[in-house]
């Protein structure tokens, strides 16, 4: 059997750095050509977590924000979901309620309430006076938002940018690895009375 | 993928493959002997001049366009009188009306391995037979990440992608939710063949998990691993998919049946049928087969109940696979989609022994003489590697292994103690044959299918140089074989008209340096010959008749005809 599989989705308003950030934790293995052709776009990477080494696929939103992101289809059966704002950008972090919305509507998981989220706050680098969302305003929406994972990152300068996705590999992992799948044995047959879809004689 | 560019996509709506067969033994033979001479038989039949008419009116699954105007209607009435014409005038010089499939040396490539993709909806990897090349890393991920981006930029706007042209190649999509398949396949090789290739994939994966398992675990849990589920079936998957591509029987939606004589099939039939006083503990039999290999010797079964092709396929597999090969017993938990794909079926399958002699022959010295000449014919017959492998079958809807062991062991019992099981090993050793049996000039070698029967049969391959008996190189034979079966093929894919070819035509001809391959379908029978190519097409015509009258003739023991029903 194959490495597992981890699908992760990140989101957020344009020019946070998304992509940035993907691109400082993935580094090595960037392909970007598919960008331009299907509107999506994944890095994948090979990650450790607890001694078990996972393959980690990362979905960025390829530039597409303006036309509601991407569509059911590419949220579906997602592990975890990244919301990724700037600090320096009020308007980044308020957005944030609808992507988280967004996202819980397309996606549509099975356990809304645990669904495991991280929040980025991208960009700390910048110089300390152009800063417009405090830590302690985050952390508060996060802790509201059922204790999020918090994480200030700069991309630029690589800053917490590890540890970040290491958390996201970790809470996507418990969450793939959480489903217990009794395997209730399917419906018995009756054959002597005629099947729904099958055991047709015109067929 | 990525170099697949400048690629085309083309997408469509979803495309089933029917099942277009069912097994019935009340089917009548006698259409079967009306389709005798090639040139009177005309789809339509109604007139003797109407000449291998094309298949305008639709009859063989072409769908009439609802919305035309009068005007079209009109135009294709006109279009209709003009083919009539021509076909009437063209009754009159009988080779001109077969058509010519071009020759493309594609056809004659040896194809490299065809790469098959299951993922789900929501673009996990659960299979694949391609193979990892640790130099490249892990590559796989990244291509199933690609095909799931493809298919769901379509699915978000309502359509479905269904092929990539991207020669040499081309990249198939079948979408069956919640699962996706993809195949990689030769560019050369028929859309529809590799339509049929995803769909018994699907449907092997439907035979482990069933239909609604699968949508139960996939709509609870979007993001579940089915790869925990199907663990263990990896090789039978494997395998399955290096067998599709050779198998006829599949293409053609058919069983493929054991030559063998009438009498002797009636006797196995008869040790399959439950006594009278056990059909009520047996009301959950579904059927019971007696398989050679992979050749269908019997079924019998519950006389409402039919037996779908594809099924049987799925049945064969699972016992051909290395957990269930040769052992004496297994019980397997199955689901037979074409019978019902949401529900769990149990198959009792059981390789069948001679029973040893060493007993009777130690009770009975006066004929210690005769036992040891027996049991190496006993031997050779059950041992060895070309020895027939005989397999009983036992589908039930009901998991009581018991009810079930027991009846199994009735029936080894009666086909041991009437000496049958010895003479079908027997039998079966002697039951394939040669194109030379028919002493027909320049023919190679053919596929057969009995419509009515919806059964295959077909000579051994021996070449198609004629009477290079001497020591083949088996790898070359192998080369020879594989380049004629994609010519079989394209033939049966221009037959039924399945790439959007403008109509179905019941000849089809094609030609390379090597060999020429006939395709003919009738209402009773659909035959593919192979000849020397420097026979004329007037010749490959006598041919295929001859064909067809030599399977007429010897059709009692190359179909199973009067299968058991109970």
């Amino acid at each position: 059997m194959g490495r597992v599989l981890l699908k992760v989705i990140i989101l957020g308003d344009s020019g946070v750095g998304k992509t940035s950030l993907m691109n400082q934790y993935v580094n090595k293995r960037f392909s970007s050509q598919y960008k331009a052709t299907i509107g999506a776009d994944f890095l994948t990477k090979e990650v450790m977590v607890d001694d078990r080494l996972v393959t980690m696929q990362l979905w960025d939103t390829a530039g597409q924000e303006r036309f509601q992101s991407l569509g059911v289809a590419f949220y579906r059966g997602a592990d975890c979901c990244v919301l990724v704002y700037d600090v320096n950008s009020s308007k980044s972090f308020e957005t944030l309620d609808s992507w988280r919305d967004e996202f819980l509507i397309q996606a549509n998981p099975q356990n809304a309430e645990n669904f495991p989220f991280v929040v980025l706050g991208n960009k700390i680098d910048v110089e300390e006076h152009k800063r417009q969302v405090t830590q302690k305003r985050a952390m508060a929406w996060c802790q509201a938002k059922g204790s999020i994972p918090y994480f200030e990152t700069s991309a630029k300068e690589a800053i917490n940018v590890e540890q970040a996705f290491q958390t996201i590999a970790k809470n996507a992992l418990l969450q793939e690895t959480d489903i217990d799948v009794s395997p209730d044995y399917p419906d018995p047959i009756r054959i002597d009375s005629p099947s729904p879809s099958g055991g047709c004689s015109s067929c | 993928m990525a170099s697949a560019s400048p690629a085309q996509v083309s997408s469509d709506q979803a495309v089933t493959i029917e099942p277009s067969g069912v097994l019935s033994s009340s089917a009548s033979i006698s259409e079967f002997s009306h389709g005798g001479n090639i040139i009177s038989n005309s789809h339509h039949g109604s007139s003797d001049h109407v000449y291998l008419m094309e298949d305008s009116s639709g009859s063989d699954g072409a769908t009439p366009n609802l919305m035309r105007s009068p005007e079209e209607v009109a135009a294709d009435a006109e279009r209709l009188r003009e083919q009539l014409k021509k076909s009437l005038s063209r009754g009159r010089e009988p080779r001109t009306d077969i058509r010519d499939i071009p020759y493309d040396p594609s056809h004659e490539q040896k194809f490299p391995p065809r790469q098959f993709f299951v993922l789900t909806h929501a673009g996990k990897p659960v299979f694949t037979n391609r193979k990892i090349d640790e130099t490249e890393g892990d590559d796989i991920t990244n291509l199933i990440g690609v095909m799931h981006a493809l298919i769901s930029v379509f699915e978000d706007d309502q359509d479905k992608i269904r092929s990539i042209i991207a020669p040499p190649v081309r990249i198939t999509f079948t979408i069956r939710p919640p699962l996706y398949y993809v195949c990689v396949t030769p560019f050369a090789e028929p859309e529809s063949v590799a339509r049929i290739y995803l769909e018994h994939l699907h449907l092997l994966i439907l035979s482990v998990l069933t239909g609604s398992q699968l949508e139960r675990i996939l709509t609870r849990h979007a993001n579940y691993d089915l790869r925990r589920l199907l663990s263990g079936t990896t090789t039978m998957l494997e395998s399955y998919l290096d067998h599709l591509p050779r198998s006829f029987a599949i293409l053609a939606s058919s069983l493929s049946t054991l030559r063998l004589d009438s009498g002797l099939r009636l006797r196995v039939a008869d040790a399959l049928v439950p006594p009278p006083n056990m059909k009520t503990r047996l009301k959950d039999i579904l059927y019971a087969i007696v398989f050679v290999d992979d050749k269908v010797v019997t079924i019998a079964r519950p006389k409402k109940h039919t037996v779908h092709p594809a099924d049987m396929h799925i049945l064969l597999a699972t016992i051909g696979s290395p957990a269930v090969k040769g052992s004496a017993a297994s019980w397997l938990p199955i689901c037979l989609p074409r019978f019902n794909s949401n529900g769990l079926l149990h198959a009792y399958a059981s390789y069948l022994q001679l029973p040893s002699n060493s007993a009777a022959s130690a009770s009975q010295p006066a004929e210690a003489g005769e036992a040891p000449r027996e049991n190496e014919e006993d031997a050779a017959l059950t041992g060895g590697t070309h020895a027939p492998a005989v397999c009983l079958v036992i589908v039930s809807a009901s998991g009581d292994f018991e009810v079930v062991r027991q009846w199994a062991d009735v029936a080894t019992n009666r086909l041991r103690d009437g000496e049958t099981l010895r003479q079908l090993l027997k039998a079966a050793q002697r039951s394939t044959y040669s194109v030379d049996e028919l002493g027909i000039p320049g023919l190679r070698h053919f596929f057969f299918k009995s419509r009515p029967n919806v059964q295959v049969t077909s000579p051994i391959f021996n070449g198609i140089e004629a009477h290079a008996h001497d020591e083949r190189d088996q790898v070359e034979l192998e080369d020879e074989w594989e380049r004629l079966f994609n010519l079989y093929r394209v033939v049966w894919d221009a037959i039924h008209a399945k790439s959007g070819q403008e109509c179905t035509l019941k000849l089809q001809y094609v030609r390379t340096e090597a060999v020429s391959v006939m395709g003919w379908i009738t209402k009773s029978f659909e035959i593919y010959i192979a000849l020397s190519p420097r026979l004329p097409k007037s010749a490959a015509i006598g041919a295929a008749n001859a064909v067809v009258s030599w399977v007429k003739r010897e059709e009692a023991k190359l179909f199973l005809r009067d299968a058991p029903v109970f």
